[in-house]
């Protein structure tokens, strides 16, 4: 079964407020997925270099390495891990920016609960 | 910054203007006062000549002297005075000096005209530069928690919630509102203290009272974050100061320090206190991320955030340290930063004028 496929995906959620990153893992463990946490670009880095997941939910502004770079680092070290970024810049440029760095999606801070989980969807699906 | 651009461009043009302007000007008058003493010269010639003749057909020389008193006449002829040779001379140099400084000055005049208002509107385009800043830092510091609270209300209508649940995002909403009225509070306060619309008193304030009531409030944030929080301020400080600043700037320090503690992991955060030369010291230390040697200055500039993209400033309005300073001036106080360098800590030290000692 599909649905059962991408219910069973993992996801790393990279966000250093605590409460959206909570709030994230809350709802897409709802949704039936695994998911792992990081709260700054370094750790997620490393933890991206040992594990492997079919989503990176991530933010922009992050403390130790932002995450245009983290992004960009992934797709040179060749690792084609979809990346939805969620962050509060979001002006026309930072999507270009995103987009550029190998984003796959972007979703602009506030978003809608409903809109998140249906791009996780999309991303998955494909 | 277009209107920039139109102004230099206008002012250079008008700069370029008035020079030739001046040039010509001083060309003009320059040639005009030159015909002038020429024609004198030639009338005054013309006059020695008729004083001449006038003499040659037999005219007494008292009789010619009447006529033409300029002329001098001496021996039965006549010849040009000293005297009214020497004021064509001077009225030349005269006129010289007249152009050179009137032109000079005008010059002069028009650069600082120029100066003065490309200097107002330098300043202007700062002001706006800041303001827009200050709009994209207050509309991203804003989104953070926007988006926390909407995500947690979205969860709220979207899932079944088990009571424990429930609580756990009400908090966490409660929190993100304190978060965001911590914001707007002191955006108020720079924009206040800036103006200088404050009314600050200046009375005996017990520095360890002050110290430890702020530092009672961050206890339990220090346990969670791993940051070893210690006072040392002995009992008997006594400053002359605002009860309310010492209290916010004292706090806004304390923030300061956790958060830059917080980005390396846990570390600690020290206060000490001693009185020196009529006045008390109050410094905080802090083992977290630090700042360049060269930050200090600008650590303490409105909106100035040194770490952008995350650490301790993450999630700083850029203000903190800015109301810090501005309290401590209004308050005759002082404020200095140091750091060795990123990563080594760093040390904040307030001073305020000591209270003269009272019986109690």
């Amino acid at each position: 079964m599909s649905t059962a496929q991408v219910s069973a995906a993992r996801t790393l959620v990279v966000e250093d407020d605590p409460h959206l990153a909570a709030g994230l893992a809350e709802n897409l463990r709802a949704e039936g997925y695994a998911v792992d946490t990081a709260a700054d670009g370094r750790l997620a880095l490393a933890w991206l270099r040992e594990n492997s997941c079919e989503l990176v939910v991530l933010d922009v502004m992050l403390p130790h390495l932002d995450g245009f770079t983290l992004c960009r680092t992934l797709r040179e070290e060749g690792n084609n891990t979809p990346v939805l970024f969620l962050t509060a810049r979001g002006d026309p440029q930072d999507r270009v920016l995103g987009l550029e760095a190998g984003g796959d999606d972007y979703l602009a801070k506030p978003f809608h609960l409903d809109e998140f989980l249906l791009r996780v969807r999309a991303i998955l699906r494909q | 910054m277009k209107t920039t651009k139109v102004f230099q461009m206008t002012a250079l043009l008008l700069v370029i203007v008035s020079v030739i302007q001046v040039g010509w000007w001083v060309y003009d008058q320059h040639d005009y006062s030159t015909q002038k003493l020429r024609d004198a010269r030639i009338a005054y010639a013309r006059e020695v000549a008729a004083a001449q003749a006038l003499l040659a057909a037999g005219a007494s020389a008292a009789r010619v002297h009447a006529l033409l008193p300029d002329v001098s006449i001496a021996d039965g002829g006549a010849a040009p005075a000293d005297a009214v040779d020497a004021a064509f001379v001077q009225e030349r140099h005269r006129r010289i000096n007249q152009y050179v400084w009137e032109s000079g000055f005008f010059l002069f005049a028009l650069a600082l005209c120029v100066g003065v208002i490309s200097r107002a509107l330098r300043a202007e385009t700062k002001v706006l530069q800041e303001q827009d800043n200050f709009l994209a830092l207050v509309s991203h510091q804003f989104k953070t928690p926007l988006a926390s609270l909407q995500l947690s209300l979205e969860t709220m209508a979207k899932r079944q919630l088990s009571a424990e649940q429930a609580r756990t995002l009400i908090d966490r909403m409660l929190v993100d509102l304190a978060r965001m009225e911590t914001m707007v509070s002191r955006i108020l306060d720079s924009v206040r203290l800036e103006r200088g619309r404050v009314d600050l008193k200046s009375e005996p304030v017990e520095l360890a009272a002050a110290v430890g009531r702020v530092v009672g409030q961050f206890e339990e944030r220090a346990r969670q974050e791993r940051i070893a929080l210690t006072t040392d301020v002995p009992r008997d400080l006594i400053v002359l100061a605002d009860p309310l600043a010492v209290d916010v700037v004292v706090r806004n320090l304390l923030e300061n320090a956790l958060a830059a503690v917080a980005a390396v992991s846990g570390g600690t955060v020290t206060f000490a206190a001693r009185a020196a030369n009529g006045e008390v010291e109050l410094s905080v230390r802090d083992s977290g991320v630090g700042f360049g040697a060269n930050d200090s200055a600008r650590l303490f500039k409105k909106f100035s955030r040194l770490h952008p993209g995350g650490g301790s400033s993450h999630n700083g309005t850029g203000l903190g340290l800015f109301i810090v300073r501005r309290l401590m001036q209004l308050t005759g106080g002082r404020v200095s930063a140091h750091s060795v360098g990123v990563g080594q800590g760093a040390l904040f030290v307030l001073s305020w004028p000591a209270a003269p000692r009272q019986p109690v």
